[in-house]
């Protein structure tokens, strides 16, 4: 199993890694800030692990027997308990930072070092591929058993997962995709395929609200010819709202998406999940409109309730020429599986409020 | 509440035998293994300016690691301070400290010291009673000295290693112990080796 960390996007090592994952069938996982590391399209790639990971990324992390982890910190969102974390697997930990060794998971092999080179070094020692095809067949089951499903919305309440996977097959292939903090965050994350390096631009597991709306207009700066787009949430929209002005001045060519769900979703979400549904100070329908408010900005804004008009919001959002904004009014109750509880076991993730409760 | 997924339960699933002790480290799950603390004295050269004491006690604040004492002092380069570390961590604990202290940009360099190294620290007690020769035949049992005396109290002066210090605090606990101030340990170790001072140029 290869675990791929934000660290394999910093050094430039994406296609060595891929070089390396497919010339010995290695199946790829990633971290949050490793998306884009490994395009997701690849048959060897099972996606994100960690509090919101997929199933299939999260059995295999956990019952591997060999773990090469690149440029990662094995950070606490994506270990869960580290008594369950890949608890038979020896570990291999490529890695620049010393410190990084050992710190949260023993490394049984560290190789210290910049990630393309360690790999390149890796790949001219191995003379031949691990014999894993039980192992592959055992992580394609996985991916069968546990598909990434949302209820498909014919009627309003409209499903934030349909809005963020309907512009993922409009929008450009190597598109830049920024986030808020919260369930917007692991919507954005699990429902659209990363396949380029440095197209998820997020705050990760450090969990900055705000972030999305000024990371955007950095990301169209820093690659004008690129699409950008964002995901953000109403609360997060709210922490930096203001930069939309520098978004106009500007004349940004960026789509906002607020996955407006008049709440802190996230902090809702563990309410409901982890006390009794015992809601305090996380509910918000006293909220502007997102679209009047982007015009009042001087951005465009579009208001968008009814699944069927997710792709003409999308498409007329995307033509505008400058900053946009789509108020999208998301399903209030809709929660982000699966979930490993903080501190719980990869293996165990809840698929269900209900699983949540059998932990 | 919406939102289910489909795929086996969490109690349906295959699960490895396996665990990992608290340290992230792979454990027989039979036998409980963790390391136990160990006393480690770290040694750091430091840049001598403003706010590195706030540096490295906020590192030491922040990761957890349990601190004995921390000295800081002059070396023999004006521009560079020594700091001596006592912390009391589980081996990979150890080696954590010394890897994060090591990132921060004005320590210069960092090295555990032996056990066998020689460590001093002083000590000034006030005790009470109006007999000072008593009080001062017991400091000088310790090497120590009486170095100020009033009606009713006598300060004493006693360096030397904790374990001796401990013993002293002890045995003035006859006449009653008023204060006590100690610096914590000063250590450095035997013999003509000496920590790199030519790491400062290279190292940065
Ligand atoms: C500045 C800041 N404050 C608080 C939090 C804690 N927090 C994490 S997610 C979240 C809710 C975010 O709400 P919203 O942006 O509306 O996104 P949603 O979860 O509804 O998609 C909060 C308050 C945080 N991460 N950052």
């Amino acid at each position: 199993m290869i675990l791929a960390g934000g660290g394999v996007i910093k050094s430039e090592a994406c296609d060595e890694l891929h070089s390396f994952a497919t010339e010995y069938e290695i199946p790829v996982i990633t971290t949050m800030p490793g998306l884009g590391s490994f395009p997701e399209t690849e048959d060897l790639a099972l996606g994100m692990a960690g509090m919101h990971g997929t199933g299939a990324a999260n059995m295999a992390i956990t019952n591997c027997d060999a773990l090469v982890g690149v440029g990662t910190r094995f950070d606490d969102r994506l270990t869960g308990g580290v008594d369950s974390f890949a608890p038979d697997a020896d570990i291999i930990h490529v890695e620049i930072d010393p410190a990084e060794i050992s710190k949260n998971i023993e490394a049984d092999f560290p190789l210290i070092g910049d990630a393309e080179r360690v790999l390149e070094q890796l790949d001219d020692t191995l003379t031949r591929p691990p014999e894993a095809d039980a192992w592959r067949e055992q992580c394609a089951t996985w991916e069968e058993e546990y598909p990434l499903a949302y209820e498909m919305p014919d009627d309003e309440p409209l499903k934030p997962q349909y809005v963020v996977e309907t512009f993922d097959e409009m929008a450009d292939d190597d598109a830049i995709v920024t986030t808020g903090v919260g369930q917007h965050q692991m919507w954005a994350a699990q429902f659209w395929t990363y396949t380029h390096p440095r197209t998820w631009v997020s705050s990760n597991g450090l969990g900055t609200m705000g972030y999305g709306v000024p990371s955007a207009i950095g990301a169209k700066l820093g690659a004008p010819d690129t699409e950008v787009v964002c995901f953000d949430g109403d609360g997060s929209f709210l922490m930096t709202v203001q930069e939309l002005s520098v978004a106009v001045r500007e004349n940004l060519d960026i789509t906002y998406v607020v996955l407006n769900n008049e709440a802190v979703g996230m902090v809702r979400q563990w309410q409901d999940g982890f006390y009794e549904g015992r809601r305090m100070a996380s509910e918000y329908p006293w909220i502007p409109e997102f679209d009047k408010l982007a015009e009042a900005f001087g951005a465009r804004g579009f208001r968008l309730e009814d699944p069927e008009n997710v792709q003409e919001t999308i498409e007329a959002a995307r033509e505008y020429d400058g900053p946009a904004v789509i108020d999208a009014i998301i399903d209030p109750g809709e929660n982000v599986y699966p979930m490993v509880p903080s501190g719980g076991d990869n293996g165990q993730f809840a698929l269900s409020e209900a699983h949540l409760e059998m932990l | 509440m919406t939102g289910k997924l489909p795929g086996p339960a969490p109690d349906e699933r295959m699960r490895p035998q396996g665990r990992r002790n608290s340290q992230g480290i792979r454990i027989d799950p039979e036998v409980e293994a963790t390391h136990e603390p160990r006393l480690a004295v770290l040694s750091a050269l430091v840049k001598h300016e403003p706010g590195v004491l706030s540096e490295v006690s906020g590192l030491f604040s922040r990761r957890q690691f349990n601190i004995e004492s921390l000295t800081v002092g002059p070396s023999k380069d004006e521009d560079v301070a020594r700091m001596t570390i006592v912390i009391e961590e589980p081996e990979p604990g150890v080696q954590q400290a010394k890897k994060q202290l090591k990132k921060l940009i004005s320590v210069i360099e960092v090295e555990e010291l032996e056990p066998e190294a020689m460590r001093r620290e002083l000590a000034l007690l006030k005790v009470a009673g109006e007999k000072p020769d008593d009080i001062q035949s017991v400091a000088e049992m310790y090497g120590g000295q009486a170095v100020d005396a009033s009606r009713d109290a006598v300060t004493v002066e006693i360096t030397g290693s904790k374990q001796k210090i401990d013993a002293a605090v002890d045995a003035f606990e006859q006449f009653e112990v008023l204060e006590v101030v100690r610096t914590g340990a000063a250590a450095l170790e035997r013999g003509s080796m000496t920590m790199d001072p030519s790491a400062m140029e290279s190292d940065n």
